[in-house]
């Protein structure tokens, strides 16, 4: 990616969304404001960030036109991440505004599952728009295989030995703890690792490069959902555990996918 | 340089060598040519290909910008 294509715009605003999640860091890891500004701080910057990738998203839907196969998969993704800032406002209310626990299963987790099906269909209408340039069986295949494997995985070291085992937890918690991992692997890394089979083929052509960064969120936020599956299982989930900055950089880097999406189609002054 | 090489050129920054040369093959079969049997006299459909293939992936400004190197690659090129 070199610097004439990528605009300063892009650059600042994943700037300060990065900025923003070391702020959260340097806040948790100083225990700043103590146990409640920890929790605040953790809550309020993950929030912040998701919802800023939300707004970018929709703004870079509008530009490269909602009802268009250029625009149509940013709309969704948007709105996936629209869905899970929704989700964090109420975790945070719950949690920092109520001073509550917040419940597991709980109404911010509806928010949070809606997200899948919503990315999911964003990023396979931007792999299958590729079909008229590429072949697309390889990479689906791949995918599949891929998701085969992942699920045989989650079933083998998190579901088996922890989540469908674990004492004293409620079904619906039982439930929750299986549906988020798989959900990860079939509807967010499963489409992430096709759409990324298919561009690898355009072998460092531009129009590769916003979906690359893609891949890099949905895996991200894949990691961290399947942490806090085994942390929430084991009742060892605490706000400002590691696995939450996977949510905020992972809406970070899909954010970044749409603000280069808009700068190779509307190029900018580039940076310096 | 050939025809087919003018358009490799401009459609590789975008979609990559593979894709590109791809491309060029496609629309030389589909005019009953092979790739280095490609002349002056078939950019208007070589142009049009790229719109139809590059529509569904990149914006508008992008394929202008695709067409516009084919077409300044061609003038200063000296094509043989």
């Amino acid at each position: 990616m070199t610097p004439a294509i990528i605009s300063r715009r892009t650059i600042t605003v994943f700037g300060a969304a990065l900025a923003t999640l070391v702020l959260v860091f340097v806040f948790v890891t100083l225990r700043v404001g103590g146990d409640l500004g920890v929790v605040a701080a953790s809550d309020i910057g993950e929030t912040v960030v998701v919802a800023l990738a939300a707004l970018v998203l929709f703004d870079s839907a509008r530009r490269l036109g909602v009802g268009t196969s250029l625009g149509r998969p940013w709309l969704l993704v948007a709105s996936g991440a629209a869905s899970f800032a929704v989700g964090d406002a109420i975790w945070a209310f719950i949690e920092v505004g109520m001073g509550q626990e917040v419940p597991y299963p709980g109404l911010p987790d509806a928010f949070y599952l809606l997200e899948y099906p919503l990315v999911a269909m964003g990023v396979l209408s931007a792999g299958l728009a590729f079909r008229g340039l590429i072949p697309l069986k390889r990479p689906a295949v791949l995918a599949v295989a891929l998701g085969v494997v992942a699920t045989a995985g989650i079933y083998v070291g998190l579901l088996a030995p922890a989540v469908l085992t674990a004492p004293d937890v409620s079904a619906g918690e039982r439930l929750l703890s299986a549906l988020y991992p798989l959900a990860d692997t079939w509807l967010m890394v499963v489409p992430a690792v096709f759409v990324l089979g298919v561009v690898s083929m355009l072998g460092g052509g531009r129009l590769a490069w916003p979906w690359i960064a893609v891949g890099v969120g949905a895996v991200l936020i894949a990691a961290s959902d399947i942490g806090y599956s085994w942390l929430a299982t084991y009742d060892l989930y605490e706000s400002g555990a590691i696995v939450d900055y996977g949510w905020g950089l992972g809406h970070a880097f899909m954010m970044l996918c749409a603000l280069i999406a808009r700068d190779l189609a509307d190029p900018q002054p580039p940076a310096a | 340089m050939q025809v087919y090489e003018a358009v490799s050129t401009a459609l590789e920054p975008y979609v990559g060598v593979i894709v590109a040369n791809t491309c060029v093959r496609a629309t030389a079969i589909s005019l009953g040519k092979t790739a280095d049997a490609l002349d002056r006299s078939d950019l208007p459909e070589l142009e049009s290909r790229i719109r139809g293939l590059l529509a569904p992936v990149a914006a508008p400004a992008v394929i202008e910008d695709a067409i516009i190197t084919l077409r300044r690659t061609i003038e200063t090129g000296a094509l043989t």
